[in-house]
């Protein structure tokens, strides 16, 4: 009878380690490949050089730090783009959180 | 003795020979070397396999660009830019004059590689060009490091070394994971967005504002713009296509041009920051602020010595990843915090009148 539970935990370990290679291998492709499929939000941050107006919007193909966009509304002085920067892409913690967050601001 | 018995006492016996059977295979054959090399063999086959996906998609990224140029047969593009365009490093065994062979050396490459560019996509402009070229070189790169471990692996594999095998299969987790990053920033080169190098161009793109830049050396412009009563010279590589330019050679023409007359030379650049200290640290430190392969630095060590200007170094820290994909908030802020440094020195370190020259170092992808 010994010898069945011992040949029982044997078998429990090796089916363990074999699940833990598994997973081991997954994760490491799936961090990978998450990380190459991270597509980053570029905003663009446009102000006015006298300084009494700014916006942001969404990058589009053409635009650089520098670029006019236009003439202010507000004293008729250059729109300029002054700075691009991508947002932090979420991770799927990070976007469950986010998630999580918001449906408690819902219920509150 | 009952039936059960008579089993177990079997049972006993068949594991202790089995037990016996395992110890002589273990410790008097080469079976365990053979399950190692086995192992090892799998474990870098299979990162292999993942490091050549990432470099069909960086070619795949380049060739997809190349098409939305409006250029026929990219593929041939790619094919010819990829093998080709290495670099021999100059003999070392005898120093003289080495700066100045290197530097021949990387003018030529850069040179041949930008022509021959130019002339299969003759419509397109000098700003594009230098976009492509840079994701080239990326997706060149990544090929380059994927050759070596191929071969290395390959090598493993005829000469049965295992443990070749086990030291390819102990760094190419981290080595994928970094290139990782090479294979997503060739999408803010392709887009134009400026990356974490960029730094030291947005600097100086703060400083000059829209004023006039003239084109003092190849790739690399000077502004001029007043701070307090200082002369303040700004040089950065042309923009808004990615280049960085000379800003060695930059400034030694400006103080020809200047004959001299320097009062101070701030460099500002992007640095590589440690593990555990945060991105977008900004530090202030003397010397030149500049990671090219030598020409370019000696030449900023070179002038400052000779005019006798003192030569500050501020500098943003941010990790590799950081370093070459679009640049994010936190980084962001510290092109502000940067440029209140520079001021800060040109402030406290100078007189009015006297003549300052800041090099914004670094890629102008995405910044005028």
């Amino acid at each position: 009878m010994d010898n069945n539970y011992l040949v029982l935990i044997l078998i429990a370990i090796a089916i363990a380690i074999v699940v833990q290679m598994i997973l081991n291998y997954l994760s490491s492709r799936r961090s990978i490949t998450e990380s190459l499929s991270e597509r980053p939000r570029i905003r663009v941050k446009v102000t006015c050089v006298n300084g009494d107006f700014n916006y942001e919007r969404e990058f589009i193909e053409g635009d650089f730090v520098g670029k006019i966009e236009g003439k202010c509304d507000k004293c008729g002085g250059l729109l300029i783009i002054s700075a691009i920067y991508a947002e932090k892409p979420l991770t799927p913690i990070k976007r469950s959180e986010e998630h999580l967050k918001h449906r408690s601001k819902i219920s509150q | 003795m009952s039936p059960t018995t008579i089993i177990e006492a079997q049972l006993d016996q068949l594991v202790s020979l089995l037990l016996f059977i395992l110890f002589t295979l273990y410790f008097l054959t080469d079976i365990p070397q053979r399950l190692q090399f086995y192992r090892y063999s799998r474990a870098v086959a299979s990162r292999l396999l993942q490091l050549e996906a990432m470099v069909n998609d960086s070619i795949r990224k380049v060739r997809n660009y190349i098409s939305r140029l409006g250029v026929s047969e990219p593929q041939n593009i790619v094919d010819r830019f990829i093998n080709n365009y290495f670099m021999i490093e100059p003999v070392s065994i005898e120093p003289t004059d080495i700066i100045k062979r290197l530097d021949h050396i990387i003018s030529t490459n850069e040179k041949k590689a930008k022509e021959d560019l130019r002339a299969s996509m003759k419509h397109l402009t000098d700003d594009i060009i230098n976009n492509l070229g840079v994701a080239l070189a990326i997706a060149s790169a990544l090929y380059t490091v994927y050759k070596i471990y191929r071969h290395y692996y390959l090598l493993g594999r005829r000469y049965e070394n295992w443990i070749l095998l086990m030291q390819l299969a102990m760094i190419l987790p981290q080595v994928t994971k970094e290139l990782s990053h090479y294979v997503k920033a060739i999408d803010g080169i392709v887009r134009g967005t400026p990356i974490g190098d960029s730094v030291g161009p947005l600097v100086a793109f703060k400083l000059l504002g829209l004023s006039e830049r003239r084109e003092i050396v190849e790739d690399t412009v000077v502004g001029f713009t007043e701070i307090d009563g200082r002369k303040v010279y700004v040089i950065k590589a042309k923009g808004p296509g990615a280049r960085v330019g000379k800003p060695g050679k930059a400034l030694a023409k400006l103080a020809e041009e200047l004959q001299c007359n320097i009062a101070r030379v701030i460099t500002v650049d992007a640095a590589l920051k440690m593990e555990g200290e945060p991105s977008g640290l900004v530090a202030v430190g003397s010397g030149a602020a500049i990671g090219d392969l030598g020409p370019e630095k000696i030449e900023i060590e070179r002038v400052t010595v000779k005019c006798g200007a003192p030569l500050d170094a501020v500098i943003v820290k941010m990790s590799s990843e950081e370093a070459i994909n679009t640049i994010n908030k936190d980084i962001q802020n510290a092109v502000d915090e940067a440029y209140n440094k520079v001021l800060e020195i040109i402030r406290t370190y100078t007189k009015p009148g006297d003549v300052v020259v800041v090099i914004g170092v670094g890629n102008s992808v995405g910044v005028y």
